[in-house]
């Protein structure tokens, strides 16, 4: 039986989703100050008119909702999930006024995918696209990495037991110190930290490759904001091919693997815990998993010849696929090379990495290689079992910040999760296979969103059934909050409507 | 009348073989005109990539974004309608072009002839073209970006409401505390 919401419940729900389109407005501010520097007047209108409009939106909720209740689980995965969509729609606003958008949908479409660190896009004319407009494009991915949730709870929510259900709202549940707030702050200092290095970086390999000092920065900027939230978004439309550099993607590589790592790791390893890379079930899983799949992957296109030599074989091939299992996106050949010259056994070892994906509370996207990791563990401990006598009890334990025993739940838990995600999978499938794709490909742009990966193999096009369109968005809101706050959206919203019993 | 379906013979022997003539040398001119490089778009080149590799190729398209210069050679992206491709070029080359394609200009549109790799053996297995020549087919230019006056209008309008929800939110969140407060 469920509880039927009241309007209190609903009023908190409208409070929280308020603030945090008041946190996603001020980000507005940004793109602005770019538009004033590049003397793009035309787009410092439009996003002054959205902020106007946004701030409106997040003041309007805030001030409906007003109420002094304390948020309990159902609040903070309701906010979790229907804070995303509003979201959605208000920060489309500078995408369509724009005017590299044929529709509404296709504005939201994008800004979805870059709030989840998907990096599929549907804009037009991307080459031409302004600084500022880029500016937003990129801040939006690099928010969306660390969490829309997490950027409020640092600014704006102050009641901290609501805030940790927030938080979890998110697909989060990693708390690096006791304190949400700090947690949330921790995340942003890791992030601005790497931010720094990483600009560096890519604006002095810039400068080497070739580019204006100006443009190499913003370049350096943006590609980094892509590749730490694991986002794959890139300000032209040939992505990372575009530099024509190893240079360039070998720093890339760095930074989107680390951004695949779970925080707490990077907490850790700042705290002078250096030992926990080595010895974390995340990074095991993951090293394992990218070897196994970089080795399908090259033998895949060995067999077809698709590159002349080893040197570029291994620079293409594990560039795509280390982008794949990370959920970056990146990408340096084009979509329709996946379709056809890959084959079949290489696209299809990068459908298992998208869906694998990163590490729990990161920037990355995926069922993460956590689960994979535990499930394998209850597999090991069930055929030891089948092997030892009856009466034999054993305990199987992981290294996870700190040994663990593995428990029943936390393999109900992580298969559960697993389900769901190959089931949107497969319904996102259906649904390309529906709008006659041929189904590998149609399996391939499904792994991509529900994963939020961001590879296309050329499925994702303004030109799409808009249909497809908002299954896609289903799923990259799913799968980046890992289902709960989606769940508790919809159950909130039905037993909201559902009339008394009589 | 035998004079006149000789005649006629005649002419239409002729006639044969003026056709034919013109046949053959049509035909000469046709293989002399395919013997040189085709032009082919980048779609093209993406669907069907091993048709065209190691071939030479003409290709036209609006150079964006910068010049990458690296040594005595430079990268260049070309876009034609349907997607950019990265052109490998002296620099003399290069430097012919004057306007690169930005959210403030519409690039030079270039010609390039050149070798087309699939796979490039010397660039990390990028598909890229090789240039050996790079014509400026039309000299790029400034795109105008007028304010949009109906948005520019509308920007005090939603601030002004912005302000006023702030202050009923601010006060509702007052008349709340002060609520539980006394309660």
């Amino acid at each position: 039986m469920t509880v039927k919401p009241t309007l209190d419940d609903v009023k908190l729900v409208l409070s929280y989703t308020g603030k945090v389109v008041i946190g996603v407005a001020i980000l507005l501010v940004i793109p602005m100050l770019t538009a004033v520097a590049a003397g793009e007047w035309d787009c410092l209108v439009y996003f002054a008119l959205s902020l106007g409009i946004s701030l409106s939106t997040g003041f309007l909720l805030a001030a409906l909702g007003a109420t002094d209740r304390k948020a309990g689980w159902m609040h903070g995965m309701v906010t979790g999930g229907l804070s995303w969509i509003v979201v959605m729609a208000v920060a489309a606003l500078p995408y369509w006024f724009s005017g590299h958008y044929l529709s509404y949908l296709d504005a939201m479409f994008d800004v979805m995918s870059g709030f989840t660190t998907t990096g599929l896009v549907l804009i037009q004319d991307l080459d031409h696209v302004a600084t500022s407009l880029n500016m937003w494009r990129h801040l939006l991915t690099f928010v969306g990495g660390q969490g829309v949730i997490v950027l409020a709870l640092t600014f704006l929510v102050k009641d901290s037991g609501g805030g940790y259900k927030l938080y979890v709202g998110e697909g989060k549940d990693e708390r690096l110190f006791p304190s949400v707030f700090h947690t949330a702050k921790a995340i942003w200092k890791i992030s601005l930290a790497y931010l720094a290095v990483g600009t560096l970086a890519l604006w002095i390999a810039g400068i080497a490759i070739g580019l204006p000092i100006g443009d190499a920065f913003l370049h350096g900027l943006w590609v980094y904001m892509a590749a730490w939230s694991t986002g794959g978004f890139s300000p032209m439309t040939q992505n990372i091919l575009y530099y024509h550099s190893a240079l360039y993607e070998g720093i890339t590589v760095v930074f989107f693997i680390l951004g695949s790592f779970n925080f707490a790791l990077h907490n850790a390893v700042w705290s002078g815990n250096r030992k926990e890379i080595a010895r974390n079930i995340e990074t095991a899983s993951f090293a394992t998993t990218m070897s196994i799949l970089t080795l399908v992957t090259c033998w895949g296109l060995m067999k077809l010849r698709v590159y002349p030599d080893l040197a570029a074989l291994v620079r293409k091939g594990f560039y795509q696929l280390a982008s794949a299992h990370t959920t970056t996106g990146f990408m340096t050949v084009y979509p329709r090379q996946l379709a056809n010259e890959w084959g079949d056994l290489a696209v299809l070892a990068m459908i298992v990495a998208m869906l694998i994906g990163g590490s729990a509370c990161s920037t990355a996207g995926g069922f993460k290689g956590l689960r994979v990791g535990i499930i394998w563990k209850a597999l090991v401990q069930e055929t030891r079992k089948l092997l030892k006598p009856g009466s034999a009890v054993f305990a199987q334990r992981f290294h996870y910040h700190g040994e663990k025993n593995l428990s029943e739940s936390q393999v109900r838990s992580a298969a559960l999760i697993v389900i769901m995600y190959v089931a949107i999978f497969f319904f996102a499938t259906l649904a390309g296979c529906a709008a006659g794709y041929p189904f590998l490909e149609s399996a391939f742009e499904s792994a991509s969103v529900t994963g939020n990966v961001g590879f296309s193999i050329g499925v994702t096009q303004a030109a799409m059934p808009a249909f497809l369109k908002i299954v896609y968005i289903f799923n990259m809101w799913a799968g980046r909050l890992e289902f709960m706050a989606v769940l508790a959206t919809f159950a909130f919203i039905a037993a909201f409507f559902r009339r008394k019993p009589a | 009348m035998n004079n006149s379906n000789a005649a006629r013979r005649c002419a239409s022997r002729a006639l044969l073989w003026a056709v034919l003539a013109f046949g053959i040398l049509a035909a000469a001119g046709a293989e002399e005109v395919g013997a040189g490089p085709g032009r082919v778009g980048a779609k093209a080149l993406i669907a069907d990539p091993r048709s065209y590799d190691g071939r030479e190729i003409l290709f036209e398209g609006e150079a964006i974004g910068d010049p990458m210069r690296r040594g005595d050679h430079g990268w260049v992206n070309v876009l034609d309608a349907d997607a950019a491709l990265g052109v490998y070029a002296p620099l003399s080359d290069l430097d012919a072009m004057g306007v690169f394609g930005s959210s403030r200009a519409k690039g030079d549109l270039v010609l390039v002839r050149g070798i087309f790799h699939r796979a490039c053996p010397d660039h990390g297995g990028d598909m890229d073209i090789h240039a050996t020549s790079v014509t400026v087919v039309q000299q790029g230019h400034a795109t105008p970006h007028p304010v949009d006056t109906l948005k520019l209008v509308l920007v005090p309008f939603s601030m002004t409401l912005a302000a006023g929800l702030y202050v009923v939110w601010r006060r509702r969140e007052a008349a709340n505390r002060k609520g539980s407060w006394l309660s």
